[in-house]
């Protein structure tokens, strides 16, 4: 299946099957990231983090694949390793093409996502439930409130509020925690 | 808060674009110019992507299960191919051997018991068998041009000086009449008619049939067909050996169950409690096994014609046998099938499904019973082959409880109706064992197959008819009664005494140096309620109550089930070799063959059929003190020693080991003479020592060479 392919099968949505079979790519990068010093859990989490990237990338309207997603993922794959391990020093930072820069640019932005994803998962089983309903499942709050059981949409919508604050919060304390 | 929640719905409808383009415009300006609004966008942009984080990862987790389910897939698919062409390809080279199944491997797994080994020995021997038939139906035609029924030499070729092996005579006779033998020696031989049965067909057999009878009454015959005279280590005094066999062309044929023949020995100085005995053989030497049953007759000869007894199968018989509480049922198949319910509802209440687990069996057990219901309705014939003994002795044991039947009849006759059982159960770690009985109609087949010899022909089988006994034999021993009535829960009882040490087996001194087995019974046995145990009037009684006593005899308690059992034919051995008559009588000459041994020699007389071997003998018992007699022989070099006794006509062999000749216990102060048989380079050597049983015996031995004639005259002389 060639890459244009898998392209196709994104932007149709079937975003597993990409995955998929982007998969096979999985063998060439878990070597890198070995060889690098890192576990087989460390080249999973990477290419993990790596696709995450990918995605993101695609959904924006402007994408192009202008190389392989082979070189795209290991260049990717790359940073997020390093970033791992704080390793960058300002002489490699220099030396980055533009698309590298661009590539950084992502895997640091991917960072904040991280810490998001963190707040959200730290706050409670109901408001996960909750916000996941509203935000993915795009249901209305009516419906919400039906399926989780609340007296009426408004309470949902108000607890929906309050879950939101919450796990902003949280995500506030640790973004200072991290840049401090 | 309030503008807080605003500002979030607000942002909501803008990313989900449902904002009018003049609403879209203020929030694109607000941004720019709300700094605090700016904030709350980028923060819920970054929240909501890591919302999407969270949705991105079980996507790719999924991707990533799957991915690894179709590699592992394709790995085990592509083995799987990869085996089944291996398979494939096999199959299609070895296509012809796997072309013959045999048709009766079946029923040779689940009836013959050893049936592996039997196997084994069976592609080993095969050939060797067909040649000694060869031979037999060679010396057979000789027999026909002597037209006397007694031959007094055979053939006269081949009496060469390697020439020990007594011939039998043959007689043919008519099946169809009653038939009385007068052999050379004198044994007289009563045979009805009908007695035969073919063990293929389980036919009775019809036409000529030609009897072998071998005679063993002199000395020599029987120390060189290496024949002794003991049973389970006791000694017998011999009235004479017989070997019989029964031929009908090349089939070897069987005794019917019912129709024993009648063997008058003949004696010069009668002697009192001659029995019948079965021998066996057993780590090279003969051992005597007590026929029960057979009363020991002077032969009233008449010739008058003796009533037919005819079999027929359960499932063809026009009158089936009628189990007690069946006789209301009107049909014949009404009441077979309350005879089979009834059967199997009485073996499944009492087969003791413990056992098995006693055991450590696991798994499948499957037991075949055959019993015949005979002219009177009585079971006879009980015969269990199961996966342990214990299992056939339970089966056998709860099928001798069966109650008497009314006898089947045929055409208005009553007729012995054989009946198959097989039972099969699982026993399952647990106690949870369910038995289950098969419709005996579809295994009535089987009735015949398990007489069939031809399953294991190939290695030449006897049939050796014993005496099967277990713990009801035991029982009746210890009781002093032969009708002693044992039923499970009293064998169960009697193994709980056992356990409390309430019942417990001793040796004793009775006479000096005579050492008896015998029982201990403790007081509270006498002293239940209902007990069965009670003092006898040759019982000991101890100080504290209890009372010591020696069980019966063997010959006192009949056996309550008598079978017949097949046995691998001793064939002729020539070191570790099994080699036929033909090729031994060959190697024996030669002088360079230094596989045969002594011990071969001696072994190579033995021709067992499916009749057996018989003796007539008598147990002799606490004549004289019991003392142990093992001699030391330097120049042994695997000599075979035998001992005679002078005022008996018996044999005691020897166990060799290491040098030294065992023959267990001897009575004190006999007379006896050593006779010593050994083959070395090609030639016979003997030596011959006269002396009396005392302990520890120093004695030598002078080799001497000798022919077969001057050796089968110096071991007569020893009587004269």
């Amino acid at each position: 299946m060639s890459d244009q392919d898998i392209l196709v099968l994104f932007k149709k949505g079937q975003r597993e099957k990409a995955f998929k079979k982007l998969y096979h790519l999985y063998p060439r990068i878990e070597k890198l990231v070995l060889s690098k010093g890192g576990s087989k859990d460390d080249a999973s989490d990477v290419f993990q983090e790596a696709l995450i990237i990918l995605n993101r990338n695609i959904q924006t309207s402007d994408f192009k694949l202008t190389s392989s997603f082979y070189t795209y993922l290991y260049s990717v794959s790359r940073f997020v390793w390093s970033d791992l391990q704080k390793s960058h020093t300002k002489q490699q930072l220099q030396e980055l093409n533009a698309q590298e820069v661009q590539v950084f640019q992502e895997v640091i932005e991917e960072k904040k996502y991280q810490l998001a994803e963190h707040a959200f998962l730290e706050i409670g089983k109901r408001c996960q439930q909750l916000l996941q309903l509203f935000y993915h499942q795009a249901m209305s709050f009516k419906d919400i409130a039906n399926v989780m059981q609340f007296k009426s949409s408004k309470i949902a919508k108000n607890q929906k509020y309050k879950c939101l604050q919450k796990a902003k919060d949280i995500y506030q304390t640790k973004l200072k925690s991290v840049q401090s | 808060m309030e503008t807080y929640t605003q500002y979030i719905e607000l942002i909501n409808d803008y990313l989900n674009k449902v904002l009018s383009n003049e609403a879209k415009l203020d929030f694109e300006t607000k941004l720019q110019i709300d700094t605090a609004f700016n904030t709350i966008y980028q923060e819920h942009i970054v929240f909501l992507n890591g919302l999407e984080r969270i949705d991105i990862k079980s996507d790719i987790q999924n991707a990533k299960r799957s991915y690894y389910t179709e590699k592992w897939l394709k790995i085990s698919g592509i083995s799987i191919l990869v085996i089944g062409a291996l398979v494939m390809l096999y199959t299609l080279v070895f296509n012809t051997s796997e072309m013959e199944p045999t048709p009766n491997s079946d029923i040779f797994n689940t009836i013959i018991i050893d049936s592996t080994s039997n196997k084994k020995l069976s592609s080993k021997t095969f050939v060797d068998s067909t040649k000694v038939n060869e031979v037999e139906t060679k010396s057979e035609h000789q027999i026909r041009f002597t037209t006397t029924t007694v031959n007094k030499k055979f053939g006269g070729t081949s009496s060469t000086d390697l020439e020990i092996k007594k011939r039998p005579q043959t007689i043919s006779l008519n099946t169809q009449k009653g038939t009385i033998i007068t052999c050379k020696e004198g044994t007289v031989l009563k045979i009805s008619k009908g007695s035969f049965i073919n063990p293929k067909t389980g036919k009775t057999v019809t036409g000529k049939v030609d009897i072998k009878v071998t005679e063993y009454y002199q000395l020599s015959d029987i120390l060189l067909a290496n024949l002794s005279s003991v049973s389970n280590d006791r000694q017998l005094e011999t009235g004479g050996m017989l070997y019989i066999e029964a031929m009908q062309g090349a089939i070897k044929l069987e005794l019917k169950d019912d129709k024993p023949i009648d063997i008058s020995f003949p004696t010069k100085n009668k002697k009192q409690g001659m029995q019948l005995f079965s021998g066996e053989w057993k780590d090279e030497n003969i051992n005597w096994r007590l026929q029960n049953n057979q009363t020991l007759v002077d032969l009233e000869i008449s010739e008058e014609p003796i009533d037919e007894l005819i079999e027929v199968p359960f499932s063809v018989v026009e009158q089936a046998p009628i189990f007690p509480g069946c006789e209301d049922e009107t049909t014949n198949d009404a009441r077979k099938k309350c005879m089979r319910d009834a059967i199997s509802k009485f073996v499944k209440r009492r087969f003791d499904t413990n056992i098995g687990n006693d055991l450590g069996l696991t798994g499948r057990q499957r037991i075949n019973s055959i019993f015949k219901i005979d002219t009177e309705g009585n079971i006879i014939f009980i015969q269990s082959r199961g996966s342990h003994p214990r299992l056939s002795e339970e089966a056998d044991q709860i099928i001798s409880l069966l109650p008497k039947m009314i006898p089947g009849k045929q055409r208005g006759k009553a007729v012995i109706v054989p009946y198959s059982l097989p039972f099969v159960f699982d026993i399952k770690g647990e106690n949870s064992i369910s038995a289950k009985l098969i419709n005996a109609d579809t295994i009535a087949m089987n009735t015949s197959v398990v007489f069939d010899s031809s399953l294991i022909s190939a290695r030449e089988m006897d049939t050796i008819y014993e005496e099967k006994r277990g713990i009801v034999e035991y029982i009746r021993e210890v009781m002093h009664d032969k009708d002693f009535l044992v039923d499970s829960q009293f064998i169960r009882q009697w193994e709980q005494y056992k356990k409390q040490k309430l019942i417990r087996s001793i040796s004793l001194e009775t006479k000096p140096n005579y050492i008896e087995n015998a029982i201990v019974l403790r007081k509270p046995l006498l002293e239940m309620e209902n007990s069965k145990f009670k003092i006898l009037d040759d019982d000991s009684i101890t100080r504290g109550g209890h009372i010591i006593r020696v069980p019966w005899d063997k010959a006192q308690v009949p056996s309550s089930s008598r079978g017949y059992k097949l046995v691998p034919k001793p064939i002729f051995q020539a070191g570790s070799k099994m080699v036929t008559a033909k090729e031994f009588e060959a190697r024996l000459g030669d002088v360079t063959d230094t596989d045969i041994s002594s011990r071969d020699v001696g072994n190579y007389v033995l021709k067992t059929s499916s009749l057996g071997w018989i003796n007539c003998d008598r147990f002799i018992n606490g004549r004289t003190t019991r003392i142990k007699y093992k001699l030391k022989i330097k120049n042994a070099e695997g000599a075979k020693i035998n001992m005679v006794f002078k005022s008996l006509n018996s044999v005691l062999p020897s166990w060799e080991a290491n040098g030294f000749y065992d023959f267990r216990t001897v009575g004190k102060n006999e007379d006896v003479v050593l006779i010593a048989i050994k083959r070395k380079d090609g030639k016979l050597y003997y030596d011959m020592v006269e002396t009396k049983t005392k302990s520890n015996p120093q004695i030598d031995f002078d080799f001497k060479e000798v022919t077969i004639e001057q050796l089968k005259k110096a071991i007569e002389n020893i009587k004269s």
